[in-house]
């Protein structure tokens, strides 16, 4: 109680001031009237009131400290002083509060950036319950890998740790009959799909067990933003029924607003999975979720699923053979190893705060030689060391404050540009936000960071030596103590510095070394998008043949465009499809040991629109059609793997999986040079060919190579399509060099951010070292005048200040050197093809900080070598 | 006259007392009736005064308000509390119980 009237009073002190001093003018007022009264002359019985009332300002200071808190209002004193202070010298202000910002801007934005991606926990009710189950087949090289629909339903049945798992498949599906046709990013889940993400519709309902069973599966849910921009948001579209995929499906559902998806969907969808699924035991294509049961740990969840897997294998020997259960938290699968990159990011900005601490505890130190006066002064009026020291940190603390609210805006804009920047792969990035979290992190790290560079000058100020102080004469020497420190600092903040030029080096050689790399085939000038048949108007293979060659020829004549073909999937777009084989007349082999490679069905001039040579035998023709003998081609690394020291040609090949109304399966009769297909820093998988036309296959992307650069054609290639079919929808259309651009994105995007940090870093490295020269330089002004009136030669002088900086220098990069080697372990996971200890990296990296710190030196100590030794004697 | 602040507390306890009896007085009051009540034995020094007057107050024992005197004068006027009210009994009868153990010990020589 009386600590709130304490905190209240000292927010009204000068109205309070104002009170007692009414009062006690009106007490002594009316002793001097009843002195009067009494006949006293009024001069005297004023003088006589005032005697018995006392020294007024001692009585008002005593009252007044009844209301006094104590720390915190001489804390406020501080912080107005050291207000006055920075308006004092704004120079010094200007610099550390830019600083800081620069830092803890820097920091906050990083960490909100963790914070979104990795650290937050997903949207839904008990997160921690929510698990990913994978199946895993690590011989074959597919550590995590999709589940087959035979294996979801025994998982289903037989585990007794989850309140439910649910399959589902991310599908793009065609909306047609309600004004141009649209693809919608489609869910295609079984019915639990919703119990396990904890989320019921807003509107309607989700699917019902019986949903999911085929011929009651035509049902949809829409997705809250699907909602509001197809049917304008009204509620009377339950009921309604709408084309999807050429099929009349009915809205049974709206999701709630709030409710996000872990990836963008637009409408979701049941599975039913057909009465003879069981034989697909071998056919993985499903993602699985579930939920936990409450109070099961994810080590119980774990145990239970990889039991039943393990049964599984023994029962099932031919198709569950070498398969293993993975299960993860969904957190944790989603985030991927983007969570280790984030976490090195984050130490690599802390490392940029430390090196801005440096830096200002510098120019304090500096500064606090100049106040030494003052705070003798004050020492010798009797304030303590804890109360100058406390005076000091207050100093600091309103410096980083006002560091932190200029770092918080630059922050903000940071942020808008990272979520706008950043690579699409990294999940979670537009959701980044200042909240909460992030505030409290800023708040934390300003009050350490005032800390970190203020102690260390308020200790030393604070024990700076009384009467020596206060003797000396107006310019000081600065104590060699002080001089020592600040080029600790110095060595320090250099130390940092090599240390994140170090780490910046690696990932752009890395990065450098990645983008050089050849992938296989040339994307420039090449254009893409997605077109995908309705099976219920493309039945067979001989529409869907029908269509795809009229289409290229009607790309073909499109001006501008010099080859058009078509595939599967384009390289790097990770849409896979591998399937094991087996080859005709070698000796039968068990399904487990069948080996599998990647499948892509093309048209026959996919290798001319991509410029893929051809190495061996030749490529599919208009004569390689439906009924024509079945041909295969395949990759220089699917002869090298499966064909070791033979000719493949003529060798005939069946695959197990299907993937259009065709089985896949033909004689090689070519064999093409390697793409790398899952991005530049995975080797070329090996992969067969076949043609489209053989394939029966209406899942595909279009490729258009132009004679140069294009912008118009867009358009063209659209309205193309949609004069042969007004119900096919083309996807959006991008630049091949995009989708290559794409996968390199999020290594771009680190070694961005960490050159940044390291370039900061090296500018506050060079003003550092500036500093202690320039000082020192301006200490010794004297000494260097008595040198050159002694008749030194200037160049001598200059070496003898490079000299001293030399040395800093010498020490900062041993050290760096030496924590580098031992940090840029954490790197590992973020290099391809250069080593953390590349030899070239630290030279280069040394050299330019050697330079920079070099240049830094040379301006203050050619400054020296001008002193004229006359004005130099002359000063004191 | 600083004899008067021996005894720690002392003053409070006159304080809470004066206003008991007076019911609503200002500071200058409160000396005079200190002085009257004492028969001139006892003077509160006022330069004491205030800062207790602000201690109490913040203790929560004393309410203030800003009135015109019986002369026309503006001037702060305090009362009790109810929790003055108790603290005054509280402080009332651990003073008799010093005044009794004084006087036991003085009478026992």
């Amino acid at each position: 109680m009386a600590f709130g009237r304490k905190l209240a009073a000292l927010f009204r002190s000068r109205k309070l001031d104002k009170e007692l001093d009414e009062e006690m003018r009106s007490h002594l007022e009316m002793r001097t009237a009843d002195l009067v009264a009494a006949g006293v002359p009024p001069e005297e019985a004023r003088v006589r009131a005032l005697r018995a009332f006392g020294n007024s300002t001692f009585i008002k200071e005593e009252t007044r400290g009844m209301d006094s808190l104590g720390w915190l209002e001489s804390f406020l004193q501080d912080l107005r002083y050291g207000l006055r202070q920075m308006l004092h010298n704004p120079g010094f202000a200007l610099i550390a509060v830019l600083t800081l910002a620069l830092g803890i801007g820097a920091n906050t934005a990083m960490f909100s950036v963790l914070e979104a991606v990795v650290l937050r926990q997903l949207p839904y009710p008990q997160p921690r319950q929510l698990m990913a189950l994978y199946e895993g087949n690590p011989a074959k090289g597919f550590p995590r890998f999709a589940v087959s629909p035979p294996n979801f339903l025994d998982w289903q049945a037989q585990n007794h740790t989850f309140s439910y798992l649910a399959a589902l498949n991310r599908e793009s599906w065609t909306l047609t009959g309600h004004g141009e046709p649209r693809r919608l990013r489609t869910l295609v889940a079984t019915a639990d799909i919703f119990h396990v993400y904890g989320m019921e519709p807003a509107l309607g309902r989700g699917f019902s067990a019986e949903d999911a069973q085929i011929g009651h599966q035509h049902v949809v849910v829409l997705s809250h933003s699907t909602w509001r921009t197809l049917f304008g948001g009204d509620p009377g579209v339950l009921g309604r029924s709408v084309m999807l995929e050429g099929t009349a499906y009915t809205v049974i559902g709206v999701m709630p607003a709030a409710f996000r998806w872990p990836k963008p969907i637009d409408i979701a969808v049941p599975l039913a999975f057909r009465a003879d699924i069981g034989r697909q035991r071998g056919a993985h294509y499903l993602q699985v979720v579930g939920r936990l049961k409450p109070g099961i740990s994810v080590a119980e969840g774990r145990n239970d699923i990889e039991n039943i897997s393990r049964r599984l294998a023994q029962q099932y020997p031919d198709n569950d053979g070498g398969w293993e259960a993975v299960v993860l938290p969904m957190r944790e699968a989603m985030v991927g190893d983007v969570g280790s990159a984030l976490w090195v990011l984050l130490g690599a900005v802390s490392l940029l705060v430390l090196i801005a601490c440096a830096n200002i505890a510098n120019l304090l130190l500096a500064r606090a030689n100049g106040r030494n006066r003052e705070i003798a002064v004050r020492s010798a009026l009797g304030a303590s060391r804890g109360r100058v020291m406390r005076q000091l940190l207050a100093e600091s603390l309103l410096l980083a404050a006002m560091g932190a609210a200029a770092g918080l805006l630059l922050a903000r804009w940071t942020l808008q540009l990272v979520v706008r920047m950043g690579p699409k792969n990294i999940p979670r990035l537009d959701q980044v936000s200042l909240d909460g979290t992030v505030m409290l992190f800023a708040v934390v790290s300003t009050i350490a960071t005032a800390f970190l560079f203020g102690l260390i000058p308020a200790w030393k100020a604070a024990r700076a030596e009384l009467v020596n102080s206060l003797r000396q004469s107006g310019v000081g020497t600065g104590s060699h103590d002080s001089t020592r420190m600040r080029a600790a600092l110095v060595t320090a903040e250099l130390a940092l510095s090599l240390m994140l030029l170090t780490g910046a080096g690696l990932l752009v050689r890395s990065f450098a070394r990645l983008a050089g790399t050849d992938p296989g085939f040339d994307a420039a000038n090449v254009m893409t998008f997605d077109l995908s048949l309705p099976g219920t108007r493309y039945r067979d293979s001989g529409s869907v043949a029908r269509l795809q060659d009229s289409l290229l020829q009607k790309l073909q004549a499109v001006p501008g465009v010099t080859v058009a073909a078509l595939t599967s999937c384009v390289p790097m777009s990770f849409n896979d499809f591998s399937s094991s084989f087996e080859v005709v007349g070698a000796p039968p082999l068990k399904p487990e040991n069948q080996p599998s490679m990647q499948v892509r069905v093309i048209s026959p001039d996919y290798f001319r629109s991509l410029n893929i040579p051809l190495l061996r035998g030749r490529t599919f023709s208009d004569a390689d059609r439906l009924g024509s003998p079945r041909v295969l081609m395949i990759s220089q690394a699917a002869a090298r793997t499966f064909f070791p020291n033979q000719d493949p040609i003529g060798k005939y090949v069946k695959f197990g999986a299907q993937g259009g109304y065709e089985a896949i399966e033909g004689m090689i009769v070519g064999e093409v040079a390697d793409v790398r297909d899952f991005g530049l820093d995975a080797p070329a998988p090996p992969t067969a060919f076949a043609p489209i036309a053989q394939a029966g296959w209406g899942d595909f992307s279009v490729l258009v190579r132009t004679a140069g650069p294009s912008a118009g054609i867009a358009e063209a290639l659209r309205s193309g399509v949609l004069s042969l079919d007004r119900d096919l929808p083309v996807g959006d259309i991008s630049a091949m060099q995009e989708v290559v651009a794409a996968t390199l994105a999020p290594r771009r995007f680190y070694m961005l951010l960490l050159s940044l940090f390291s370039a900061l870093a090296l500018v506050l490295a060079g003003v550092g070292i500036y500093g202690v020269i320039a000082y020192s330089v301006s200490q010794r002004a004297h000494e260097i005048g008595i040198r050159l009136a002694l008749g030194a030669d200037r160049r001598r002088v200059l070496a003898m200040i490079v000299r001293e900086a030399f040395v800093l220098l010498a020490l900062g990069m041993a050290i760096g050197i030496a924590a580098a080697l031992a940090l840029s372990r954490v790197l590992r996971g973020m290099l391809v093809g250069v080593s953390v200890t590349d030899p070239l990296t630290y030279v280069a990296v040394g050299l330019v900080l050697a330079a920079v710190a070099l240049l830094a030196c040379v301006i203050p100590a050619r400054r020296a070598t001008r002193v004229d030794p006359m004005i130099a004697l002359r000063y004191e | 006259m600083a004899q008067n602040d021996n005894l720690l507390g002392t003053l409070d306890l006159l304080v809470l007392k004066s206003l008991a009896a007076l019911g609503e007085m200002h500071g200058y009051g409160i000396v005079n009736y200190v002085q009257r009540a004492s028969d001139d034995l006892l003077r509160v020094e006022e330069g004491s005064l205030y800062p207790a007057l602000h201690r109490i107050e913040q203790q929560g024992w004393l309410a203030s308000e800003w009135k015109t005197s019986e002369n026309n004068r503006r001037a702060r006027y305090y009362r009790l509390t109810a929790a003055g009210r108790r603290q005054l009994q509280r402080e009332q009868e651990s003073w008799e119980r010093v005044v009794r153990g004084v006087t036991s010990v003085l009478k026992f020589a």
